[in-house]
Formats: C-alpha cells, structure tokens, sequence
C-alpha cells in the first residue's frame, strides 16, 4: 500500500448573529440526547434563533431544499416566526424523529394559546449597565421578583422549575447578557404559569 | 472557497449548505470525490454522556457526506479521552476512568443513527472506536516509528501548548501527546478502511500540515520500503 493523499476540511466556527457561542444559552449546553436535554426544549431553542440567523440555520441544520429554505428566509416582519417554527420543527425532527417534533410544536402552541403572549407579560426594568456586564441568573429571578432569594432560585433550577426564553434553566451560574434579549427582553418562567419580562433601558 | 465552484456532488453540497470554513486541497479533494467513493471521518471524544449542539455541524456533514455516495466513519475517541485534550482549557482536565469513557461511548452512540444509515451497503456508516488500536501502541515502537516524524519546535507553536506556556500554566506530557494520538488515527483509518479525509471544527492549521506530512513519512517507512 502506498501513502495516498489525505485531506482535511474544517467548518467554520458557529455563533449567533449577536456573537454568542452556539449552544452556550443561559440555560447551560444543548445537548443531543433526550434525557438531557428534551425534544421540546430543544425545539424552543431554534424557535429562539435570531431573525438574521433563520437562513444560515435552516440550511446547516434541516435537510429542506435550498429553494425552500429560500423561500423561508424571504419572509419577514412577524411572518419570520414561521420560518423559525419550521426550523424548529424540522432541526427536531431529524434528531428526535418526526412525532416527537410535531408534538413539541403542538405543545408550544398550546403554551403560547393559555396566555402568554410575551407583549401581555408584566415587565421589570434592568438597567443596560447591569446588563452589559452580565447578571448571574439567580440574581436574575431574584430581580424579577419571581423568587425571594437566590437560594430559592438554585432550589427551583435543581427541581426544573426556571425557564429562561423558554429554554430550561439548568446551570445556576449561568449569566444573561445582552444576546440573550429577545424582542429587546429577556423572558423569566417560573413554571408553566408565572413569567416576566426583564426589559433594560 | 468563495471562488472555489466544487464538481463534485459532495463539496457542491456542503459548499451551498455552509458547512466549508477551510480545506488542505480543494481542488484535489473534489476532483477525487468526483471520480471516486471516498472514506471521511469525524472524531468524538467521550467526555460526556451526550453529543452537544456544537457537534451537530459534523454530523450533518457526515449526513451529505453519505446523501452524495460517499461512506462516513464515525470515531469514538474512547483511547484519546484516556488522555484527554489540552486544547480550549486552561489547565489539565481531569482524567476520566476507563469504565466513565465507557459509559459516556455507549451513550453518545446512539445519536448517531439519526444522521446515518449504518447498513451493510457500498457506503453504510462505520462505527469505531480508536482505543481498539491505541490502546495496543508499543510505547518504544510508537516512539521510532511516529514519534520522530514529530517536530516539538512546531507543536510548540500549537494555541492549545503556546497558551499553557505563556500564562506558566502546567502542561503535562500525557496531554503533549494528545495531538499525537489523533493524528496517529488518521493513519490507521487510512489503512484500515481507505479513508482519505479528515472533517471537524478544530483542525489546527499547524497540527493538520504536520499530520499529513508525518502520515505520509510514516507511511513511507512502514510500507515502501
């Protein structure tokens, strides 16, 4: 056997439109398996991407034609939000298989029907200071009224109970910063039912 | 790559979709993934009992890879995360037991299936795992027979060591030999199952050069001769 020619290919280092490392959310790393990390938390995770994202999103993780993907990214205004359910419901899909995808958008819809319609939430001012330099995420739910101390909060993350943009809280020393604002505010769970919205100015 | 037009189903694809940062050959490459059924790997080391987010860019390019003709390997790192990467850390990970790498192995493997089809056909999926070779490596055979084809001036040179260096953070030999281990990979891959081509999302310009002029030294003394 002779030495043949061997290659190498990289792919390009992912972050989001605003500059944050893929996959390092508030909410700790996305990981691939269900017990970890569920097929409906990660199918809000891509219903959470960026608008500028949406394009580059749907052709490096579905497996839609270009011409659909096209399409998709074409949309925008409040239509983008479809295109990000698309995303989501397909990046799912190829992971958790389609069933498991369908359910996690049906779930969301129903989440969003009881509502939660993110302009109706109570909103708590943060100053843009604070938030440029980070806000550890107890101190976050502490802000938001949503738990009286920091110890409550660390209880409630280790018994699933704190959502951040809807994405599962999972590690305490998480900090949010300004790339975790959505629609210029950051949305805190408690539960399914108590959510607020941090809003800096 | 952005004057590069690929010929070949596989880079035409992946060029499209996003996935090429950068390549040793474009042209070598494509005009061989035209002509020919190649062999790529993608290496996963066993520090969690998940794949995360991050990995999924290189399942999807093992996905086309496999969509566009092609057979992809995936490589558990069970031998590699025995000795863990120094790349991205600060200081020296903690060692994992073998029965941890095990558990974590036979965790991640799964994923795998839903990106590719692991079939006896031309270009099913390959699972393996290179504890099955490195674990076997004769420490004085691996010496002569790649360690000389391994400059210490370069790996000086690589971020994962100049950084530990520079902030007089310890760098202990087992993670210096990190970098040998996986190139050591490459070539068995080559000669086991033809493989020609190596993808992912950290491939140190300075370590892939070395890798493939060392592989094909290698090669040259352990098989021309």
């Amino acid at each position: 056997m002779g030495s043949q020619q061997l290659y190498a290919l990289t792919t390009p280092l992912l972050t989001t439109a605003s500059g944050a490392k893929m996959g390092k959310t508030a909410s700790g790393a996305v990981w691939l398996n269900a017990d970890l990390f569920s097929p409906y938390d990660y199918w809000q995770y891509w219903r959470n991407t960026e608008d500028a994202d949406v394009s580059r999103f749907l052709k490096l993780f579905t497996v839609l034609p270009l011409d659909e993907v096209a399409r998709l990214a074409a949309l925008s205004g409040s239509e983008i939000n479809e295109a990000k359910k698309v995303l989501a419901t397909e990046a799912t899909a190829l992971l958790h298989g389609r069933e498991a995808a369908d359910e996690a958008a049906e779930t969301a819809r129903k989440t969003f029907e009881q509502g939660v319609a993110a302009d109706t939430l109570p909103t708590v001012a943060i100053s843009r200071i604070e938030l440029d330099a980070g806000i550890g995420v107890l101190t976050a739910f502490v802000m938001a009224g949503l738990v009286p101390s920091t110890g409550e909060a660390r209880r409630q993350i280790q018994g699933g109970g704190l959502r951040v943009n809807d994405n599962l809280v999972s590690d305490p020393r998480a900090v949010l910063r300004e790339a975790d604002l959505r629609d210029g505010a950051i949305k805190l769970s408690m539960g399914k039912k108590r959510h607020i919205l941090l809003k800096p100015e | 790559m952005s004057d590069f037009k690929p010929k070949s189903d596989f880079l035409r694809v992946l060029n499209e979709r996003g996935y090429i940062h950068q390549c040793s050959d474009f042209a070598g490459l494509d005009e061989k993934a035209r002509k020919e059924r190649i062999t790529a790997y993608v290496g996963y080391d066993c520090t969690a009992p998940s794949l995360h987010i991050g990995n999924l860019i290189s399942a999807m390019m093992l996905h086309w890879l496999q969509q566009t003709g092609h057979r992809p390997i995936t490589l558990m790192g069970g031998g590699t995360t025995r000795v863990g990467d120094p790349s991205g850390k600060d200081e020296t990970r903690k060692l994992l037991t073998v029965d941890q790498i095990e558990v974590n192995k036979n965790s991640i493997k799964g994923v795998f299936s839903r990106f590719l089809n692991y079939g006896a056909s031309s270009n099913g999926a390959i699972m393996v795992d290179n504890a099955e070779w490195l674990t076997k490596l004769n420490y004085i055979d691996m010496l002569r027979d790649i360690g000389r084809h391994f400059s210490i001036n370069r790996m000086l040179t690589m971020d994962s060591v100049k950084l530990r260096l520079e902030r007089e953070q310890e760098l202990s030999f087992i993670e210096f030999n990190y970098m040998i281990l996986q190139s050591y990979d490459f070539v068995e891959l080559s000669r086991m199952h033809d493989c020609c081509l190596q993808m992912g999302a950290l491939i140190n310009g300075v370590t892939l050069s070395m890798v493939l002029s060392s592989v094909a030294a290698w090669d040259r003394n352990n098989y021309m001769h």
